[in-house]
């Protein structure tokens, strides 16, 4: 820099003795084996490259070889990259991407390249090594980029199934078969995507579907229409229910079935109309074309087949060009240039070492003209530097043994140790900074040199000044970053452990959820059966009640039951899944009170109906013993008090005590039922009970006494009667003489006369009159039943209808000993009942 | 030892981008009052070892503002420069000159020893280091305009070497 501060501004030193003059020996011995190279190199390529100056040749070779280079070695790492091929498989490649970049049309990148093609379609090392001189071939017959030849070539492979090395083989098809129609690689590719797959499922050959799509393509048939066709076409012979395949009557599983299909489709030689019938309409043109064109496929097919080597015999023709020559030449360049810079020989390094010093002496010149700042920047980048590669040396310990557990230093602690180091370094420079100085003030060379260094020092002590500043700021920034990296870590560990509980708490809500939805199947299964069960028992029931061997309530107390039972069965259900069981309890309950309010019914109705029946049998009863009284009555008034019928008017009269016996013992039962009652009324209600009772016996008695023989007749008109006679006693006008009979009160008066029923029978035209002379009426008006004394509701008892009866037809009454002997045993009868 | 012919004939370009460079920083500092600075720069190339090239400026200017004693000698032509250029009356030169001979300006603490006022104000001027700003800011483009002709050197020595080593070549110039 500035030796004289007052004079000198800005000074710019170019560097270069000591440096230069190293560098002139080491070019001297470049250029001399350059020299010979420029010979050889002259002689090999024709002149292409003679006349040059020899720096012309190495820069521009220099320049060419780094670019080519580059761009090999760029190709190379994706080849690496994209096959991931090991250490040695790398290498194969690598060898042989340049031995084949020397030997063919091919530059050992364009190779690289078709290595990448062939690795993206998945070809591992081994299959690549297998593949790529024919694709080289194929590229060069073709004229085509090396890397569409690879992925065609490649995806024809692996589209047939076919193993990589067999590309040999889908090369020279390709090379026959665009040499032989009007199939070129583009068309090839276009077409096969489409087809190769369903070709090769059904075992159609390369060739055959080649050899087709050839013959569809010299039609005129565009690559993707017909690829799209045949592949439809294929399918159709493949599917049995397909009109074609029922048309051919086989399918087509095979090459030979595919020719064997054609020439009898070919044969047939079907219409158009007919066609469409087994394809469809978009497929006609190219079925047509295949099946016209059978001829073509089937000779294209065999050449196919015959093609050995044609690829290598094309790129031979090719390649036996002039152009051919200069491609290989440029290649066999591209070759030398890549030995330059990959190789290790004597012109490679000596070469290498050119630009290395060239490189050297540049930065000399740029480092004397740097800055404080810029030498700052330097020092802070190699700072950095320093730090990643003892952050990388961590991470490889760390990696190489992974099972110990090793822990990493921060960058922040990498970077903080770098400071310190730098501080350390910096520390230093000031104190041999401060003997320069010391030294600087001094007189001559030493203390001029000292100055420079003075000087040097002072700028790089400010330059890592500088450096340290920036590398402080890192470190706080990197400290920063780190407490929030470990903020976020430790927000990230809250999220993962949320996440997980909300997982596990998801997954835990759909298991009980599967579960729940698991125990409702089986419940609500389980519900299902008790039901059909409970069905299929109410079932038997109803068969058991229909085929009437079990009365209807049988069937009702079985059918309760069995519900009962069914709402038992679902309670027990319910409780057992959790379920709510108050419908269930309400239900039994329900039904419980509903059976006890039904049975509270059916007694009611029944205890209804016997005190209906009880009270019609007690009707009934009153009826007959009314009607049996009055039988008595009339027995003992017919009877009257001829002799002849005495017998008749005791048992009129026994009839009539019977009938009013009947009643009276009625009538004390339920007097007696009171009784029992009224006792316990307070007086005088028992008084006034028990004494109507005790009349009531009375009555009783003296009808019994009457039953028993006539000893209970006090007045002796009831004997009198039973065989006629005269009633004594008051008038109607004082009330009149009653008499009991059935049940009845019959009234008659003193003065009246009783004739019996014979007499009546045998006078009563006489009887009539004189009743008639009397005031009376005629009989045969119904006197007896116009009497005031006999009301019409005495004659309502059964004896009446038999009196109206016989009355009615004859106008006579007759009454023959059978009837009486008649009435007799229904008195018995009724006595009987009366009884019980 | 290296030729460094076309180096040689490049720095002269860049002697003129970096005087001109200075020129500009000065500018842009304002720190133009008389000019003496800015037109006192010129290069200087020096072969030796190395090739250097030196862009130096005003030694005068340079003493005057560094040196206590000097800048205490008073100069009335100085005066009567820097009046016009400020645009004074310079009639008052002799009057500005006497006065500062006479140390009036001068700080009498210091025993009249101080740097007169023309000294304190430019002292007093904030200045950058405009050199070494001009320096960094053109330093890519002097390496960019020397590094064809260093390249063209380097190129003559390996052909010189070449030369001698296969006289038989036919070597042509690289550039």
């Amino acid at each position: 820099m500035a030796t004289n501060t007052e004079k000198v501004v800005v000074q710019v030193i170019v560097k270069g003795g000591s440096q230069l003059d190293g560098l002139t020996k080491k070019t001297g011995t470049a250029t001399k084996s350059a020299g010979s190279l420029t010979k050889s190199m002259a002689k090999m390529t024709g002149g292409i490259l003679a006349a040059s100056t020899a720096f012309r040749q190495i820069s521009q070779l220099v320049g060419s070889a780094i670019k080519t280079f580059k761009n090999y070695e760029f190709q190379m790492a994706k080849v690496k990259a994209i096959t991931g091929a090991s250490e040695k498989d790398f290498k194969k490649l690598s060898n042989t991407a340049q031995q084949l970049g020397r030997s063919t049309f091919f530059t050992a990148s364009q190779v690289a390249e078709l290595q990448v093609a062939f690795g993206k379609l998945g070809f591992s090392t081994t299959e690549i090594l297998a593949a790529q001189e024919a694709t080289l071939q194929l590229a060069t017959a073709t004229q085509s980029d090396l890397a569409r030849a690879a992925i065609v070539a490649g995806a024809a492979v692996r589209g047939f199934a076919l193993d990589a090395s067999e590309t040999q083989r889908v090369v020279d098809v390709m090379a026959v078969a665009f040499t032989s129609s009007a199939l070129d690689i583009e068309k090839f590719q276009t077409s096969m995507t489409k087809v190769a797959p369903i070709a090769a499922a059904a075992d159609i050959s390369l060739e055959a579907t080649t050899a087709v799509m050839g013959t569809l393509t010299d039609a005129g048939i565009e690559a993707s229409i017909a690829g799209t066709s045949l592949r439809n076409i294929f399918l159709k012979m493949q599917d049995p229910a397909s009109d074609l395949s029922k048309h051919l009557g086989f399918t087509v599983n095979s090459s030979e079935d595919l020719e064997k299909a054609l020439t009898q489709l070919n044969d047939e030689g079907l219409s158009n109309a007919e066609m469409m019938e087994l394809v469809d309409l978009r497929q006609v043109a190219a079925f047509q074309t295949m099946v016209n064109g059978t001829t073509s496929i089937l000779s294209l097919t065999d050449a196919l087949e015959d093609a050995n080597g044609e690829a290598q015999k094309m790129a031979d023709i090719m390649a036996d060009t002039l152009e051919g020559d200069i491609l290989k030449a440029k290649s066999a360049y591209e070759g030398f240039e890549l030995s330059v810079f990959g190789g290790n020989n004597k012109i490679s390094r000596s070469l290498r070492l050119v630009v290395q010093e060239f490189t050297s002496f540049f930065s000399v010149l740029v480092d004397n003209m740097r800055t404080s700042e810029m030498l700052g920047a330097d020092f802070l980048t190699q700072s950095l530097k320093n730090v990643q590669a003892m952050e990388n040396a961590g991470k490889a310990v760390q990696k190489v043994q992974k099972d110990n557990n090793i822990t990493l230093r921060t960058r922040a602690e990498l970077l903080q140790e770098e400071i310190d180091k730098v501080k350390e370094t910096q520390e230093g420079q000031k104190k041999v900074l401060a003997i320069q100085i010391q030294v600087g003030k001094g007189y001559g060379p030493i203390a001029k040199k000292a100055r420079d260094n003075a000087e040097d020092f002072t700028k790089q002590i400010a330059a890592r000044e500088l450096a340290l500043n920036d590398l402080t700021e890192i470190l706080e920034i990197e400290v920063k970053a780190e407490k929030n990296k470990n903020d976020l870590l430790e927000l990230e560990t809250d999220i993962r452990l949320e996440k997980g509980k909300r997982a596990k708490k998801k997954k835990d809500d759909e298991d009980k959820k599967d579960a729940d939805k698991a125990a409702k199947e089986a419940f609500n299964n389980e519900k299902t059966r008790i039901d059909i069960e409970s069905r299929e028992l109410n079932n038997i029931h109803k068969e058991l009640l229909i085929n009437e061997q079990i009365t209807q309530e049988t069937f009702d107390a079985m059918a309760f039951d069995a519900e009962q039972q069914r709402l038992q069965d679902q309670l027990n259900l319910y409780i057992k899944y959790e379920e709510d069981t108050s419908v269930i309890n309400g239900k039994i309950l329900t039904n419980e009170l509903k059976m006890i309010a039904d049975k509270a019914a059916a007694e009611a109705a029944a205890a209804q109906k016997k005190l209906d029946d009880d009270a019609k049998a007690k009707k009934d009863r009153d009826e007959q013993i009314a009607g049996i009284g009055e039988i008595g009555s009339q027995l003992t008034t017919l009877a009257g008090n001829d002799e002849k019928y005495q017998k008749v008017r005791e048992a009129g009269i026994k009839i009539s005590a019977a009938a009013a016996l009947a009643t009276n013992a009625e009538a004390l039962a339920l007097q007696m039922k009171g009784l029992s009652a009224s006792l316990s009324e307070p007086f005088p209600l028992n008084i006034i009970a028990v004494a109507s009772t005790l009349a009531l016996l009375i009555s009783m008695k003296q009808n019994m006494a009457a039953l028993s023989g006539g000893k209970m007749a006090r007045g002796g008109m009831i004997e009198e009667f039973a065989n006629g006679g005269m009633v004594r006693g008051k008038s109607h006008a004082q009330g009149g003489e009653k008499f009991a009979v059935g049940g009845r009160v019959v009234e008659l008066e003193g003065g009246e006369a009783v004739i019996n029923k014979r007499s009546t029978s045998m006078f009563g035209r006489q009887l009539s009159a004189m009743n008639s002379a009397g005031g009376g009426v005629k009989f045969a008006d119904g006197g007896l039943l116009n009497q005031p004394s006999f009301s019409q509701q005495q004659f309502n008892a059964l004896g009446q209808n038999q009196m109206m009866g016989a009355m009615g037809n004859s106008g006579k009454i007759t009454v023959v000993e059978a009837d009486i002997t008649n009435s007799q045993n229904t008195v018995s009868v009724i006595q009987s009942q009366a009884t019980i | 030892m290296i030729k460094f012919k076309n180096t040689s004939k490049s720095l002269g370009k860049v002697t003129n981008l970096l005087i001109k460079g200075l020129k500009s920083q000065l500018r842009l500092q304002e720190y133009y009052s008389t000019g003496k600075l800015s037109r006192s720069f010129a290069g200087t190339i020096s072969k030796g070892k190395d090739l250097v090239l030196d862009v130096t400026s005003s030694k005068h200017y340079w003493r005057v503002v560094n040196d206590p004693k000097v800048a205490f000698s008073v100069n009335k032509q100085n005066i009567i420069r820097w009046m016009n250029t400020k645009g004074l009356d310079s009639k008052f030169a002799q009057a500005v000159y006497n006065r500062l001979k006479k140390g009036i300006y001068a700080n009498k603490k210091a025993n009249g020893k101080q740097n007169y006022i023309y000294w304190e104000h430019g002292n007093t001027l904030t200045r950058s280091n405009f050199a070494g700003i001009t320096a960094k800011e053109n330093s890519a483009k002097v390496a960019q305009e020397l590094a064809p002709s260093i390249g063209k050197d380097v190129a003559d020595m390996i052909a010189r070497q070449i030369k001698k080593n296969n006289p038989k070549t036919n070597v042509q110039k690289a550039f």
